[in-house]
């Protein structure tokens, strides 16, 4: 009965919108026009409301397009592909098909993980759950709480919201990101502007992701500190709420098992003497510089979206959890890392 | 003056005797007739049970499908092994069933009537994140056309599934783009082409393997294939922005037995948006008796019909209540032209008689579920002559079988 209003009201309220309201938001999601039943993709069109709503789970529904088969969409998440060039950035007789997804992928990803110039399509070592099955959210809740939030339900609809205009204003948000993920109990909620463009793709042609820049800029740097990438950070500590740190605060003095051991993940270094020697062009950089120091470190940076197949050997395999725990290990404690091992550090501090 | 009447009395009681012996005799023959008759309908009937029990299928199902009917079929029988499924399609003589899998190994999986495995087969050096076999059909000569969304290819296998030939773009086979590289193919050398490797493997008899850089794969997305009696081909391209359109393949040059020199005459119709005559996401087109063409516009939730001209002709199964469509997919027309589509999100399959001027919603069959009869995202069907209907049942991992 509740549900039958909210979807009479939900509906209402879409027609009687002016045909020409359209969200940035692609595909079927949002953008809708009372000319075209777009509802329909989604839920059941049958005469009685009720029979309306899905009865589906997620994610066959939204592998019904987005899957492997990609018989609705050109992002193929499960394989962390997309089917198509990226019209939006490469000429059409440029570019090739099946480049990476920026999000990484749920069954198989095409990453160059080791930087040898090289990807492969393989199966992923860890993602994150997407069948409503459950796991921990690791840092959920305030300092001091434990591990996280345990018997946490993750799917597709956490993070995304499949009608668009996500935002706490009902805006178009990035990649349909729920302003307040389902369940993570953030009460503020952050707004991840849109791009204009859609990019779905990594830049490198090689599949690196590592240094993957956002929204568009390729090898973003400090002096083009991005402020959606700042974004993503904040949303996605809406669920992991203790990986949050600011420069500087890499060791602080809590008590809180997270917090108190985290990489600074958000924004510009404190110092540039961290990596400057001086700042002629080109700089004198400190030895102990990697090959790829100038990026900001945010989640996105050394973490993927979806799922990767970079591996975890040695020291990196056998990294306790935040609980304690040693399970799941080895490659399967690749933690959505762009590289294999700790490649992501050597990037930015060399070895 | 008394009769001279025969009677009993007057006949010898030897002669009686014989009589009576014939007839035992008689009697005796008759039963052993009977008998044997009776072993001969007893064998016969055991030789059925047998028969019936090696074989699932009912046999009055085996009879045509009658004229007239417009009641939904019903269910018959599940095949299971198989990794959700969403194409299905059937040999000439319609005894093998071919499934493609987009769960697990991703292969092409052949069954019999029964729904006994008969094997399976995938594009050579290509591993499972490299290929996502999608829709399929058969050619007269049994020749399996499989579209492969990651490959950006049709691939194109002989019955039993040993790799014949792989049609890279609408104008380039890949026996075509290996001979005109190296001096011309003889039979007997072998050849494969994975997207994901941009490259071509030839090997020559008696030579060792050698690659070749791949064509550009760019040129077209191909998703659904239909292959009609004629042997002509309607293939749907997804390619995006100012693609989305329906190629025809004339039977010429489907049905030649050699594809080095491949150029068929471009014939397509159809644009990518949401207007009159534009398709989202076509998945398959199948003709009509008539020649009429009915395309499963995906993403617009509609058919979009036309004529065998290439002029769009009207849309339907847009909006709500009856025969209203939510995602549709496979689509397959029977011999009365009845079509019948998948629809994956609406959990069912409507039919639709467009045999007269107007598309007219007859009946749906299926819903949401587990169980017996009830689907869980299915994507295709395919039809027999004997009124089958198999049913690609994705998400509960098996093709179901229906019939009328
Ligand atoms: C891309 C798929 C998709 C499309 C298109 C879509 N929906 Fe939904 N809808 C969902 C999913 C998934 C859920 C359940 C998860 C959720 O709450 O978001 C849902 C839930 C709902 C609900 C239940 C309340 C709620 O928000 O949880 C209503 C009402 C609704 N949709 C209305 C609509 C209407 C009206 C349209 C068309 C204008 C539409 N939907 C289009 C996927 C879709
Ligand atoms: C809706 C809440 C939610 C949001 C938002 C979220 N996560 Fe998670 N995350 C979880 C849960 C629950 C788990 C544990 C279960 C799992 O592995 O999926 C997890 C696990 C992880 C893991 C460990 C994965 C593993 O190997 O098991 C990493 C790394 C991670 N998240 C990073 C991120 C990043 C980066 C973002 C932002 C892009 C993000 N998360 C956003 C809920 C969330
Ligand atoms: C933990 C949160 C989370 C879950 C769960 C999740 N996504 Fe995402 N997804 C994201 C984020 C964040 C991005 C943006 C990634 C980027 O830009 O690097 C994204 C990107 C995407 C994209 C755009 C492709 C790309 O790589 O840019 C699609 C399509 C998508 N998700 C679909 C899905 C589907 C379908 C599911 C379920 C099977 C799912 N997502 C589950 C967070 C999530
Ligand atoms: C009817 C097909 C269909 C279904 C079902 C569907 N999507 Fe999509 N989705 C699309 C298309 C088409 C796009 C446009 C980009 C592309 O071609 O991949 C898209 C884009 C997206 C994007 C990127 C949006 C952006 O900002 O550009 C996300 C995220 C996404 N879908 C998530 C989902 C999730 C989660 C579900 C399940 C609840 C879902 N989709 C179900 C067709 C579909
Ligand atoms: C400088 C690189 C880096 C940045 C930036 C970063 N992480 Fe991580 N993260 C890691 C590494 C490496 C691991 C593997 C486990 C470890 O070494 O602690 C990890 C592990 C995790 C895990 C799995 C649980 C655990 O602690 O092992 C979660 C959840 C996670 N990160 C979330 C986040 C979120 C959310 C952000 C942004 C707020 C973020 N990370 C930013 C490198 C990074
Ligand atoms: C994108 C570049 C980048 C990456 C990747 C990176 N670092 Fe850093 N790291 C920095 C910068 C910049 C600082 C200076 C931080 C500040 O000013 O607070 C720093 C500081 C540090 C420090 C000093 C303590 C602190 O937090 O200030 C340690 C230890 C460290 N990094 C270890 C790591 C490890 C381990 C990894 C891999 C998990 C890693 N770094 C990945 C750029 C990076």
């Amino acid at each position: 009965m509740k549900l039958k209003l909210i979807l009479a009201i939900g509906l209402l309220t879409l027609l009687a919108l002016p045909t020409g309201w359209a969200l940035a938001d692609n595909g079927p999601h949002g953008g809708y026009t009372a000319t075209t039943d777009a509802c329909a993709g989604c839920h059941r069109a049958h005469t009685a409301p009720a029979a309306r709503l899905l009865v589906d789970t997620m994610p066959e529904l939204c592998f019904s397009c987005h899957g492997s088969t990609a018989t609705g969409a050109d992002t193929n998440v499960e394989d962390g592909v997309y089917a198509e060039r990226d019209f939006e950035t490469e000429a059409p007789a440029e570019g090739d098909v099946n480049r990476g997804l920026k999000a990484g992928g749920f069954v198989n990803a095409l990453m160059d993980t080791d930087f040898d110039g090289v990807a492969t399509s393989v199966p992923v070592t860890s993602s994150h759950l997407n069948d409503g099955s459950t796991g921990t959210a690791w840092g959920n809740g305030s300092i001091g709480s434990g591990a996280g939030a345990a018997n946490f339900s993750l799917s597709c609809a956490s993070c995304h919201d499949p009608h668009g205009g996500a935002s706490t204003t009902g805006d178009a948000t990035y990649r349909l990101l729920r302003a307040i993920p389902i369940d993570s109990g953030a009460a503020i909620g952050v707004n991840v502007a849109d791009e204009a463009n859609k990019i779905y793709t990594v830049s490198d042609a090689n599949n690196k992701y590592f240094g993957e820049g956002y929204p568009i800029t390729p090898g973003n740097t400090w002096t083009a500190m991005d402020q959606q990438e700042r974004e993503v950070s904040n949303w996605c500590a809406q669920c992991h709420t203790r990986y949050l740190a600011d420069s500087g605060s890499g060791s602080t003095g809590s008590g809180d098992d997270i917090f108190t051991f985290r990489h600074m993940s958000e924004g510009t270094p404190s110092t540039c003497d961290s990596c400057h020697i001086d700042f002629g062009s080109p700089p004198t950089l400190r030895t102990t510089v990697g090959p790829e120091w100038h990026h900001n470190v945010e989640c996105m940076t050394c973490h993927v979206a979806h799922g990767t197949t970079a591996i975890a050997g040695g020291y990196a395999g056998t990294v306790e959890w935040p609980d304690g725990a040693t399970a799941p290990n080895g490659d399967a404690r690749s933690s959505l890392l762009r590289a294999d091992n700790r490649g992501v550090c050597q990037r930015c501090h060399g070895k | 003056m008394p009769e001279n009447k025969v009677t009993e009395h007057d006949i010898h009681p030897a002669e009686m005797e014989v009589e009576k012996e014939e007839k035992e005799e008689n009697r005796r023959r008759l039963l052993l007739l009977v008998l044997l008759l009776l072993l001969a309908l007893l064998a016969c009937v055991a030789a059925l049970f047998v028969r019936y029990l090696r074989r699932p299928a009912p046999l009055p199902e085996m009879v045509p499908l009658p004229v007239d009917v417009n009641y939904p079929p019903h269910y018959l029988f599940s095949i299971y092994g198989v990794d959700k499924p969403v194409g299905v399609a059937l040999s000439p003589e319609e005894d093998r069933i071919y499934v493609t899998e987009t769960g697990g190994e991703r292969l092409v999986k052949i069954f019999d009537r029964g729904g006994d495995p008969l094997g399976s087969f995938a594009p050579p050096r290509t591993t499972p994140g490299e290929r996502s076999p999608v829709y399929l059909a058969t050619d007269s000569t049994g020749r399996v056309f499989v579209t492969d969304r990651l490959q950006h290819t049709l691939f194109v296998y002989d019955p039993e599934g040993n790799f014949w030939d792989a049609i890279l773009a609408p104008d380039l086979t890949l026996s075509e783009y290996v001979s005109k590289h190296t001096n011309g193919l003889q039979p007997g050398d072998t050849f494969a082409y994975n997207q994901f490797e941009s490259d071509v493997y030839y090997q020559k008899t008696g030579e060792s393997e050698q690659t070749l850089p791949a064509p550009d794969p760019g040129g077209w997305a191909p998703l659904g294939v239909r292959i009609d009696e004629t042997g002509r081909m309607l293939l749907t391209d997804v390619a995006t922005e100012g693609f989305n359109v329906v190629r025809e393949f004339p039977a010429e040059v489907i049905m030649a037995p050699s594809w080095q020199e491949f150029n068929p005459p471009e014939r397509m119709f159809g644009s990518y948006g949401q207007g009159n005559g534009e398709f989202l996401f076509p998945n398959t087109a199948v003709p009509d008796s008539q020649g009429r063409i009915y395309v499963t516009d995906g993403n617009n939730g509609r058919i979009s019909a036309w004529d065998g001209q290439g002029s769009f002709l009207f849309n339907f199964g847009q909006g709500s209540g009856d025969g209203a469509l939510s995602l549709p997919r496979g689509a397959a027309m029977d011999a009365r032209d009845r079509l019948y589509v998948v629809d994956a999100v609406g959990q069912d399959v409507k039919v639709y008689d467009v045999s007269g001027p107007e598309p007219n919603f007859l009946f749906a069959f299926g819903d949401w579920g587990m169980g017996d009869g009830q689907f869980n995202y299915p994507n295709d069907i395919a039809l027999d002559s004997s009124g089958r209907l198999y049913v690609a049942d994705r998400e509960n991992d098996r093709i179901q079988v229906w019939s009328y």
